[in-house]
């Protein structure tokens, strides 16, 4: 292993060496793909949003480069739709139809339909702290670079219901959990990444975050909110600065003003397009972190080794039937 | 022979090395910095890295013969050459059929089989899970629906005290012979159509139109043995489960694309159009059999209705009874020939014939 490449520069001190991430991506090929997948979208009726998602994130992915070299995605439209089958099979039709009748036939009993509420959303916020799990772990294990396989373990369970806690959490203290309940989220998720046979860490547990929060939570009332940038801003740099991969580090500094800079123009987009635009906000997302993130050192290529075979080969089904969305 | 230089990925390792890259009469050869040929990859075993090849970037390959390996070419001229004398190679692997016709024909063919699946199983499933559904709560929805039925189509229901009390009677002398585990609700509605209808719960409707146009009263007992015998195996319960169960399958499958919010919400009306089947419909007619026999009462009034019924044309509007009830003559065949009284004393029926007040014709 090797430790930080420095360098000298002009005066002869020594400095870290930082790469960026360049993406490259443009929107005339992105308006071509977001065009057929709406054509074909609308004569299927939406049947077709698997393999839409998949060209996507394809052209995303391959559109990133780093030390000079682009990503690879190796997912399949199939795998999302046989996962997604899968899902509302096993998961959904059940779940669905067990809410419906004890809705339908408790109609007239209000407690009852307090409880079912409370146990659906119980149930279901779980489901969607595994499906975010579930998913991030196909996604990088259809995620290559210089044919390096990426992928993720750990627990979804012990993940979902530690997802269950903290959103039952925020309310209960006026939103004072976030910064850790952010930070433990994050840190399981990396902690459990692996690029090949190198392993990622996350140092942090949010405690430093909390200054930044304090402020952001007192302004809230003045400033409509605003100040939440002010923390989110923090929270992303805190994030990068306590990733680690191997020797190589993580600074991510956009400032406060060109990521609110950021979220209302991907507002202004998404409300002038009603909604269509959403590749677009991911591109200017995608840009906005090539812009800003840099790579602090330089990973031994040559100690790096190709990850294990064995892999999950159905696709975020879970994630799918809930629609969360995003990348 | 042309030649660019290109990065080499041994997929091993996360190093890449600078290489040149040789295009040769049937193969390329990979040149390392020292001028060392290190591998050679045949023209046919080429291949693209990328599912949807990057045009304004660079082309990454593959050989079939080196599953891991990776070569990223950048040199826009030699690509040119490349592909004009291996043309596949600007191509994934596995491609057997264009890419939208190999989409749509495994599409296509996934969607009809799923929804296939969970129509033709409705059957199937709709009988266990609406068992599990208890029975009182069974009779409070239905005392909901049928309310919510009669409000939205604006049913009034006739009322008269011997009319009242001769149905009843029917009623619980059918019950009591058929055993069932509570006493169904049968109501009577001004509506000139002859037809009757079973919901969930045990409510039943019976509109004047089958009374008025009965010529006896063993008719009405057969047609009402008949609605019990839906009331006995919950088939209305069934009829909405299936319904409920395709919406929900649907609404999943199309990512919310329809809406299932107003299935519920007019399970009234959607009863209507729910069919039985005719599996329900002949054990409702065994039933109603078995029912008039322990009653003492004939099977020819439901016969003769029956008879009737496949002679007269659909009305608009409330559907006559062959909509529902789709009726044949095997239907009527089916049912035994059974001796017994006609269900009501002449006084009684001419009660029944009167609860909806004097005759407006």
């Amino acid at each position: 292993m090797s430790d930080i490449t420095l360098r000298a520069d002009a005066t002869g001190a020594l400095l870290p060496v930082k790469t960026a991430f360049v993406h490259h991506g443009e929107g005339g090929p992105l308006f071509g793909i977001l065009l057929k997948n709406f054509g074909i979208n609308s004569i299927t009726v939406g049947f077709y949003r698997f393999w839409a998602k998949t060209h996507l994130r394809h052209f995303f992915w391959t559109n990133s480069e780093v030390f000079g070299d682009r990503f690879e995605y190796t997912g399949r439209g199939l795998e999302l739709f046989v996962g997604f089958l899968f899902v509302m099979f096993i998961v959904l039709i059940p779940i669905g139809l067990v809410t419906n009748v004890f809705r339908t036939f408790l109609a007239a009993d209000p407690t009852a339909q307090v409880m079912i509420g409370g146990a659906v959303w119980l149930v279901f916020m779980t489901l969607v702290g595994i499906a975010q799990f579930r998913a991030r772990r196909y996604r990088l294990s259809r995620t290559q670079w210089r044919g390096i396989r990426f992928f993720q373990v750990g627990n979804e369970w012990v993940y979902g219901l530690m997802y269950l806690l903290f959103i039952a959490l925020k309310p209960i203290t006026f939103g004072w959990i976030t910064p850790v309940a952010n930070c433990w989220l994050e840190g399981y998720r990396t902690n459990h990444t692996y690029f090949g046979s190198e392993k990622f860490r996350f140092d942090g547990d949010g405690g430093a975050l909390y200054g930044a929060y304090a402020l952001a939570w007192f302004l809230a009332w003045v400033t409509f909110g605003l100040g939440f940038f002010l923390y989110k801003a923090r929270e992303l740099a805190y994030i990068a600065e306590h990733s680690h991969l191997g020797p190589v580090g993580f600074r991510f500094e956009p400032g406060a003003g060109s990521l609110a800079g950021l979220w209302f123009g991907n507002l202004a987009l998404m409300v002038m397009t009603f909604g269509l635009a959403g590749p677009f906000v991911q591109l200017r997302q995608a840009r906005f972190v090539a812009r800003h993130l840099e790579i602090i050192g330089t990973p031994d290529f040559a100690a790096i080794d190709q990850a294990p075979a064995d892999m999950p080969t159905i696709g975020e089904g879970l994630a799918e039937a809930i629609d969360l969305g995003g990348f | 022979m042309t030649s660019a230089p290109a990065r080499y990925i041994d997929g091993q390792t996360a190093t890449s090395h600078d290489v040149v890259v040789t295009l040769e009469p049937g193969q390329i050869t990979i040149t390392d910095g020292t001028g060392r040929r290190f591998a050679f990859w045949p023209l046919g075993s080429l291949h693209c890295i990328d599912r949807w090849p990057l045009r304004r970037g660079p082309l990454r390959l593959g050989s079939i013969d080196a599953p891991a390996a990776r070569l990223t070419i950048d040199d826009l001229a030699f690509r040119r050459v490349l592909l004009g004398s291996a043309p596949q190679a600007g191509y994934p692997r596995h491609q057997p059929l264009p890419p939208s016709l190999r989409r749509v024909s495994l599409m296509a063919a996934a969607m009809s089989a799923v929804v296939a699946l969970v129509f033709a199983a409705a059957p199937w499933y709709a009988g266990p899970a609406a068992n599990l559904i208890p029975v009182s709560w069974e009779r409070q929805f239905g005392g909901n629906v049928i309310s919510d039925f009669k409000h939205a189509n604006g049913l009034e229901v006739c009322a008269e005290a011997t009319g009242d009390a001769a149905l009843q009677d029917l009623t619980e002398r059918l019950a009591a012979a058929a055993d069932l585990d509570y006493l169904p609700s049968v109501e009577v509605i001004d509506d000139a159509t002859s037809n009757a209808f079973a919901f969930p719960g045990g409510n039943i409707l019976v509109l004047r139109g089958l009374i008025d146009k009965a010529e006896s009263p063993d008719e009405v007992a057969g047609v009402l043995a008949h609605e019990l015998g839906h009331t006995a195996h919950r088939d209305g319960l069934k009829g909405l489960v299936r319904a409920n169960a395709r919406m929900v399958v649907l609404d999943a499958l199309l990512g919310g694309a329809l809406s299932a919010a107003g299935a519920l919400a007019t399970a009234g009306n959607t009863l209507l159009e729910l069919r039985s089947g005719r599996a329900a419909e002949a054990a409702a007619d065994r039933f109603a059999a078995d029912t008039l026999r322990r009653a003492n009462i004939g099977t020819a009034g439901l016969k003769r209705f029956f008879s009737r019924m496949v002679k007269i044309e659909t009305a608009t509007g409330i559907p006559s009874y062959l909509s529902s009830h789709p009726a044949s003559a095997e239907r009527v065949a089916a049912i035994p020939d059974i001796d017994g009284d006609l269900g009501l004393s002449p006084t009684q029926w001419a009660a029944l014939k009167g609860i909806c007040g004097p005759d407006p014709e």
